[in-house]
């Protein structure tokens, strides 16, 4: 599935963004399945408001976001259901864990949607995360790190077309960042997912194809 | 990893328990609203049957009355305008709307005897014979019929004589009481007409009638017997008239006797008078039912809203996860269903039993009313359980969205 994005601005950045730094806003653009996006920016500059925006949490842009047939602007809640169970999956920057829920509860949550993702496929995923004797742990007495790894295992349980990573490892060590990146490579790697990841820095976690600025 | 029913995560987050004794109120309002509505129903729909003879052999008369004229005091001291109804009455009653059939009287115009020799009793009386159609005979027998060359004639008495035979003159008197079976395997010897014009026939008892105080035999006997017996006259118009109405407590019915001066049994002012009592009080009870089925369909409609507004941001979530909203509403709804069908059914049932227990004290009074609820209870409910589940899904469908 490709996105397509032409001359997308936020309403909220309309009147005081910097069209000559930034590359995402107000540009035409095309991504093609399996694609790797970096889109780096310092604090503020909209990388939330960016993902949010193509994951269709947020209505108040200009401009046109188009995944595969489908216009964000023009989309019913149904289909961007499916969108969203079956082709494009997310790890949000604040994570969005239900802290009610058990690590296992949070995952299967997602995983039974579409009941594609065996249970013993996340089960090993959450153990390759170093949470296998977690499972039972109610998500509200994790650290943000381990939060952080729950998030992603989430995200890794549906089918995907495009992974949308809100700077995804902001609260991991680097020995957990190389766990985490590794899992996404491979998984993502099965049915050739493009990955968009927004970061403040700079980083070689994967092999980008296209990196912006904000 | 133990898999757990995904649908207990989900209730986990949307059907959180907080709070849920103050819907227990609102369920008993409703239950006991829904039931006392039944219950109206069924009183007010089984008096009506009863009223309208469904089930026949009501003590309220059921659908079949007996009026003759008032007899007044000349007519007593001079004897010269019997109270009889001219072609112009009867017309005038066929024609009231809550008159289905009317009939007719006919009595025997030659003397009649009849007499019985036993081994301990012998006995020999005039009486009186008369014959109404026969679509008017209640137990009619099976060999209700007579031809003329037949020497045995079929004789139905009303039970009224029975009992007083039996709680009057027999305990009175000091001889045996009888049962209906040994009064029918008795044999009597009835004379008709005199002299020279006279026969002798054998009368027995083939049954006995709740519904017409007289002796009858079989239409086709009077009318033999009037034709060779009776003194040459006219054929005279009927003293009483046997009326099948659809309600004999018929307010119209009741004004349209009292105006012509027609008599009739008591029994049909007690039912118009326990009929105003009884719509009255249906009334007053279906009232109290909507009012409680008001306050407990809003405090239930409010809970569900309540429900929905506390799992709201764990929808949003779960949206943004890939639910969808209609599936979201739909789960939520689908546990409202099962509360609502589970009160509905213990309204059903509380109604079922109201209505088995009414039945058994109406019969102890002789009144006859269906055991088990009838259409109209069962449309009612159905009403009430699908108002609720409409308003219920408008609420759940408005929250989630």
């Amino acid at each position: 599935m490709r996105l397509s994005i032409n001359h997308l601005i936020p309403l909220p950045l309309k009147q005081q963004h910097n069209t000559y730094n930034a590359t995402a806003w107000k540009q035409d653009l095309v991504f093609n399945q399996g694609e790797h996006i970096l889109v780096q920016g310092p604090s503020g500059s909209g990388k939330t408001l960016f993902i949010n925006t193509l994951y269709g949490l947020r209505k108040d842009f200009a401009g046109k976001v188009h995944w595969g047939a489908y216009n964000l602007h023009e989309i019913t809640a149904q289909q961007l259901s499916q969108l969203r169970a079956a082709s494009i999956s997310v790890v949000f920057q604040d994570l969005r864990l239900f802290p009610e829920l058990t690590v296992w509860e949070n995952i299967d949550i997602k995983r039974r949607i579409t009941d594609t993702v065996t249970g013993y496929d996340a089960e090993q995923w959450l153990g390759r995360l170093g949470l296998g004797n977690k499972l039972e742990a109610p998500a509200a007495q994790l650290s943000a790190g381990e939060q952080q790894r729950v998030a992603i295992v989430r995200a890794l349980s549906q089918p995907f077309e495009w992974l949308l990573l809100d700077e995804p490892f902001s609260h991991l060590d680097f020995f957990n960042r190389q766990k985490a990146v590794a899992l996404i490579k491979e998984v993502a790697g099965y049915t050739r997912a493009g990955i968009i990841v927004s970061s403040v820095a700079m980083n070689e976690d994967f092999v980008y194809d296209k990196k912006m600025l904000l | 990893m133990k898999q757990r029913p995904r649908r207990v995560i989900l209730r986990k987050l949307l059907l959180r328990r907080r709070g849920n004794k103050r819907l227990w109120p609102a369920l008993l309002s409703l239950c006991l609203g829904t039931a006392i509505l039944l219950y109206a129903i069924i009183l007010y729909t089984g008096f009506r049957d009863a009223l309208s003879g469904k089930y026949d052999k009501s003590s309220i008369e059921g659908t079949y009355l007996t009026i003759s004229k008032q007899i007044d005091a000349e007519q007593e001291i001079t004897k010269q305008k019997p109270a009889l109804f001219s072609n112009t009455e009867i017309r005038a009653l066929g024609s009231l709307p809550v008159v289905q059939d009317i009939g007719m009287f006919t009595s025997a115009r030659f003397p009649v005897e009849v007499a019985f020799k036993g081994d301990s009793m012998q006995f020999s009386t005039r009486l009186f014979i008369e014959s109404v159609p026969d679509r008017f005979i209640d137990n009619k027998p099976l060999d209700w019929y007579w031809q003329y060359t037949a020497k045995e004639v079929p004789v139905i008495v009303s039970t009224e004589f029975l009992n007083l035979y039996n709680y009057g003159y027999a305990s009175n008197q000091g001889v045996p009481q009888l049962t209906m079976g040994t009064i029918q395997s008795l044999h009597f010897t009835l004379n008709i007409g005199t002299g020279n014009n006279a026969a002798e026939y054998t009368a027995r008892v083939a049954g006995f009638s709740d519904r017409i105080s007289s002796i009858l035999v079989p239409e086709a006997f009077i009318q033999y017997g009037n034709k060779h017996f009776a003194p040459a006259q006219q054929e005279p118009q009927p003293s009483r008239l046997i009326l099948k109405v659809k309600d004999p407590s018929d307010d119209l019915l009741v004004e349209y006797l009292h105006e012509a001066r027609y008599e009739t049994n008591n029994e049909l002012l007690r039912a118009n008078r326990m009929r105003t009592v009884v719509y009255a009080a249906t009334l007053g009870m279906g009232l109290l039912a909507i009012v409680l089925l008001l306050m407990g369909g809003t405090v239930f409609t409010l809970f569900t809203e309540l429900t929905v507004a506390r799992a709201q941001h764990n929808m949003q979530l779960l949206v943004q996860l890939g639910y969808s909203p209609r599936f979201l509403s739909r789960f939520i709804f689908r546990r409202y269903v099962f509360i609502i069908l589970a009160v509905m059914a213990a309204a059903g049932i509380v109604a079922i039993y109201a209505q088995v227990r009414t039945a058994k004290a109406a019969l102890e009074m002789g009144i006859h009313i269906a055991r088990f609820p009838g259409w109209e209870v069962w449309v009612a409910l159905a009403v009430v359980t699908v108002v609720l589940l409409v308003l219920v899904e408008r609420k759940v469908d408005k929250g989630v969205r």
